[in-house]
This record gives C-alpha cells, structure tokens and sequence, in this order.
C-alpha cells in the first residue's frame, strides 16, 4: 500500500506539470480556420474520449484476471477503474455536446458514434449499479466481471462508428503513428494534453484502487467484530 | 472562415468544457482523498480499540 501511496504521488507530480503545459499550450495554439478558437475544446474532448474507452479496455482486462486467477487485486482494479472511466465519458459527452452547438448547431444527435458513447456511459454507471445490487462481494465481483466482458463489445463499436456508418462526427484526430488528420501547430496541444489525461488516469485508479482496498479492510474488521460482539 | 468571414468568438464554449473538466477531474480527486482520509482514520480508530482491549485484557490476567 505504501508503494502504491509513492507511486500515485510520483504519477500526480507529473500529471500537475503535464497538465499545466498542455493547457498553456493549448490556449496559446493557433485558430483553426473553419472552427476558430471552438478548436480549443477539443484538446479536453479528444484525451477525455480516449481515455474512456482506454479504461474500459482496462476494466474488461482486470476483470478477465479476476475470473481467470481469482486475483483480488484485480477486483480492486476493476472497481476502483469504473468510475474514473465513468467521469471520463461523462466529460466527452458534454464537451462533445458543448463543441456540437456551436460547430453542428444542435446539441446532441442520435449518430452512431455519439449513441454508441452513451451506451459506454451507461455500462460504466450499469457497472456500479450492479456492484452496490448485491451484499455479497464475491457475487458482486463475479457478476460485474462477466458485464464488464460482455459490455467489451461496445469498444470497437464506438472506434469503427465513424467508418461502418455514414456520420455526422468526424473520423478519429489521430488513430496511431501515420493516421493522424490534425496538422502541425494543432497536433502538438492534443499529444501533450492526451498523454497528461494517460497520466491523470492511472494517477485516479491509483488513488481509488487504495480507496477501495482500504474500505475493503475496514468492513473485513468492522464483520471480524459483529462476528466477535455477537 | 473559408470566405474570408471572421470566424466567431466561442470563448463562453471554451471555458465551459475547461471549467466543467476541471470540476469533474478535479471533484474526483478530491473526494477520493477525502474517503482516504476517512477510512483510514476509521482503520486508526480500530488498531486504537484493538490495543485497548488488548491492555485491559492483560491487566484482567
């Protein structure tokens, strides 16, 4: 746990001077000529999504583990990594919705990758849900670690919607080295911001994974003693 | 714009986003330190009691 505290300290250090870099750069950066300075939200909305699903990838990862190896800590993981990856879609949405207005002139539209956004959202809040259902944690565990895996199926729903359909929001900013559509001066803001988001993420899961342990250890003692008392 | 028309200032969107980021990002760590710092004020409270009882049953023998 004490090594968990130093690196989630270390992982926050340079979240903090990454972060500030990447806002400074960000509202320093250029216009974009058809968007104006609109561009600017999507050096919060581009990081935020990728996180997103990056996160799902990782709760549908530890929850294979858990099932496969019994491993608590990969339970730990799991829970502690849902509702970051929560937040993380909940802030696409709105940054999406927000940018939507003034870029598509509506707020929101049933396009595909949009819909298939919101059902990631869904899952994630679906995922909590279905923790706090039951009283036995076992269960708790086992039922969230199969709705994870089977709500995996979502992820290349939502990487693909833009080139299986024919939609309204535009294809992937950049998709890996050498598919990368935002040039130059723009490009920049969005790398250095989406690597401080990568940053801010593990340094979140770090954070709750040790909120969860440490809740885990207080109801084990808090049972140890009803059992002791009664 | 393409037509040489000035594009509009979209700053109230801008700070929108930033502002709501922040108050997310920065709402959930926060609160993740603060149930830290509960619960492990509770796990304190418990080796407290535990060491408690602990003496008063050696003092009982």
């Amino acid at each position: 746990m004490q090594r968990l505290a130093k690196w989630q300290l270390l992982v926050g250090l340079a979240t903090v001077i990454l972060l500030a870099v990447g806002l400074w750069m960000s509202l320093a950066a250029p216009l974009d000529f058809q968007q104006g300075n609109s561009v600017r939200i999507l050096y919060a909305h581009v990081p935020s999504a990728k996180m997103s699903l990056l996160i799902y990838l990782f709760v549908t990862g530890a929850s294979i583990a858990f099932l496969w190896k019994k491993s608590e800590t990969a339970d730990i993981l799991a829970e502690a990594a849902v509702p970051v990856g929560a937040a993380f879609s909940a802030v696409t949405l709105a940054s999406g919705s927000i940018w939507g207005k003034p870029m598509w002139g509506a707020w929101w539209a049933w396009d595909a990758r949009l819909t298939s956004m919101l059902v990631l959202l869904i899952i994630y809040v679906g995922l909590m849900a279905l923790r706090n259902a039951f009283d036995d944690q076992g269960k708790a565990a086992r039922a969230t670690a199969v709705l994870a895996i089977i709500g995996a199926i979502d992820l290349p729903i939502i990487h693909y919607s833009v080139t299986w359909w024919r939609t309204l929001h535009q294809p992937a900013s950049f998709d890996g080295p050498g598919k990368i559509s935002v040039q130059g001066p723009l490009l920049t803001p969005l790398l250095v911001m989406s690597a401080a988001f990568i940053l801010l993420g593990i340094y979140l899961v770090l954070l709750n994974a040790r909120v969860v342990a440490t809740r885990r250890r207080v109801e084990s003692l808090e049972d140890e003693e009803a059992w002791n008392h009664g | 714009m393409v037509d040489g028309t000035p594009t509009p200032d979209y700053t109230p969107y801008v700070m929108a986003v930033y502002g709501l980021a922040a108050l997310v990002y920065g709402g959930l760590t926060l609160l993740g330190h603060w149930r830290l710092k509960g619960l492990k004020q509770r796990l304190d409270d418990f080796g407290h009691d535990r060491r408690e009882r602990s003496d008063d049953n050696s003092g009982d023998t």
